[in-house]
């Protein structure tokens, strides 16, 4: 590593440097790029560029994605594998090829377990609620810390439309909310987590048989995830609490439209309660850690 | 990528076609194939684009300015390639890279001692710093307000450390896949 690290390349002489310092063009260039980025910035946010990014999603990174998603389950899934088929190589040849071949059995039936497990799920959810449910796999996620979203690989052509209910599962926990569905192409969809700061859902809190109204807003770019606001002050509440959708969301004048999320979806249980002066507010600890699931059920509809 | 001199318009706007292709490839690894163990990749793109700015300003002073250019607009095409991913507003990531650039080549130009492995690290480290505070703040200005000393401390800072520790093996690879060239 050393080695290469100083290989000619990376050996940046200061005196060479010094003499070449003058970068006037590069310094120009670069507060032309700066500029037509923050122009680019304005347009997108204008929607100017959406039929374009469209197309361009459609006809290029959804393809693309498809193709790497299937690359990058086959590599998980072969890993353990290399051991033995580097051993094998010594054997001859009519032994190696019948390996390979049980090798592609054994990973199409792995794929296969996790796609009956996977469609168990959602049958079991269906069969004890009351929604109509899609499942999609989780394809892109957030290229850094500071986004919380996700792509699923359905979208309107399956139904999906912004403002469904987008639910997950991680463990023992309950199915629970994990974003919402915020813009829809032909075949992906793009999820705003729950964790988003610009995230905000009306909720209940379940308690002793009361059912408490406030707001669920996105903590992760503040340093939490979940934080449960509007709270009524004179109301009792426990750390503990299952906190519920309300399906309220459609009375709220927001930005996104809501109305499609339906109310008693598990969110997040009271971890921390506290007060901001006039209501009360609680830290919430979401049964379902968004950036774990990879596949997840989006609700199309209410049964009936 | 983008480092020869085409002569043909055309011969050049391919080259500029690679390019874009090629950086829209590593944009949908870093989104894709890269773990996340924090719930986000370590910043695969701006390593890349790191590396290229330390490429470019490490050749004969010739060659500094036009190379250092390749470097921008690699840094514009990979930004570019990261909001298509991703669906994040145009000219986000275009941004947070061409500060990446900018602090590398202002970092190179002030170090009187460049050779090692310590310096990639201290160009990474500073260049995701900027990276990172470029997202945040179009975020705070287009999205939500944050706050910054939480928003410091729980996400820049782990993506920073978390985008140092493949720095050095990543170098190494670039390095290693490179076309050898000497100074001009």
């Amino acid at each position: 590593m050393r080695d290469l690290l100083d290989a000619p390349l990376l050996k940046l002489r200061g005196a060479n440097l010094r003499r070449a310092a003058n970068f006037r063009w590069p310094l120009i260039l670069a507060l032309g790029f700066c500029l037509l980025a923050l122009l680019l910035l304005h347009l997108d946010r204008r929607g100017l560029f959406k039929q374009s990014r469209e197309f361009l999603d459609q006809g290029l990174i959804t393809p693309a994605l498809k193709n790497l998603g299937g690359l990058h389950n086959a590599m998980a899934d072969l890993g353990p594998n290399l051991q033995s088929n580097s051993s094998l190589r010594a054997e001859n040849e009519r032994l190696k090829q019948q390996v390979s071949q049980l090798q592609a059995e054994v990973l199409l039936r792995e794929q296969a377990l996790v796609e009956n497990a996977r469609l168990r799920q959602q049958l079991a959810l269906a069969a004890k609620s009351n929604w109509n449910l899609l499942g999609a796999e989780v394809m892109v996620r957030s290229a850094d810390a500071g986004r919380r979203g996700i792509s699923i690989n359905c979208g309107s052509a399956e139904g999906v439309a912004p403002g469904m209910a987008v639910l997950g599962q991680t463990g023992s926990e309950p199915t629970a909310l994990v974003g919402i569905v915020a813009e829809v192409g032909p075949h992906t969809a793009r999820v705003l987590l729950i964790t988003d700061l610009s995230s905000q859902i009306s909720a209940r809190v379940l308690h002793e048989g009361t059912a408490t109204l406030g707001l669920v807003q996105g903590q992760w770019q503040r340093g939490s995830r979940l934080r449960l606001e509007q709270l009524e002050q004179e109301i009792t509440l426990v750390v503990g609490s299952a906190v519920v959708s309300a399906g309220l969301t459609s009375e709220l004048n927001l930005a996104l439209p809501l109305a499609a999320v339906p109310g008693g979806i598990p969110i997040g249980r009271i971890e921390k309660l506290g007060s901001n002066g006039h209501t009360q507010v609680a830290e919430l600890w979401p049964y379902v850690d968004p950036d774990q699931v990879r596949y997840v059920w989006v609700i199309l509809s209410l049964k009936g | 990528m983008g480092d020869s001199q085409p002569q043909r318009i055309e011969e050049r706007l391919l080259a500029e076609a690679l390019l874009l292709g090629g950086l829209l490839a590593g944009a949908l690894i870093q989104v894709l194939l890269f773990p996340a163990p924090l719930g986000f990749p370590p910043l695969f793109l701006l390593i890349l684009v790191v590396w290229r700015t330390l490429l470019g300003v490490s050749m004969a002073p010739s060659a500094g300015e036009g190379e250092v250019s390749a470097a921008l607009r690699w840094a514009f095409y990979g930004g570019l390639a990261l909001d298509l991913a991703t669906h994040t507003l145009l000219g986000s990531h275009v941004l947070g890279l061409l500060l990446a650039v900018v602090s590398t080549v202002a970092l190179a130009g002030h170090k009187r001692n460049l050779n090692g492995p310590f310096f990639p690290l201290l160009t990474v480290l500073f260049g995701a710093l900027a990276y990172e505070f470029v997202l945040g703040l179009i975020y705070h200005c287009t999205v939500a307000p944050l706050a910054w000393q939480p928003y410091f401390s729980t996400l820049i800072l782990p993506s920073v450390l978390q985008t140092l520790i493949p720095t050095l093996p990543l170098f190494a690879l670039f390095q290693g896949l490179a076309p050898q060239r000497g100074p001009k």
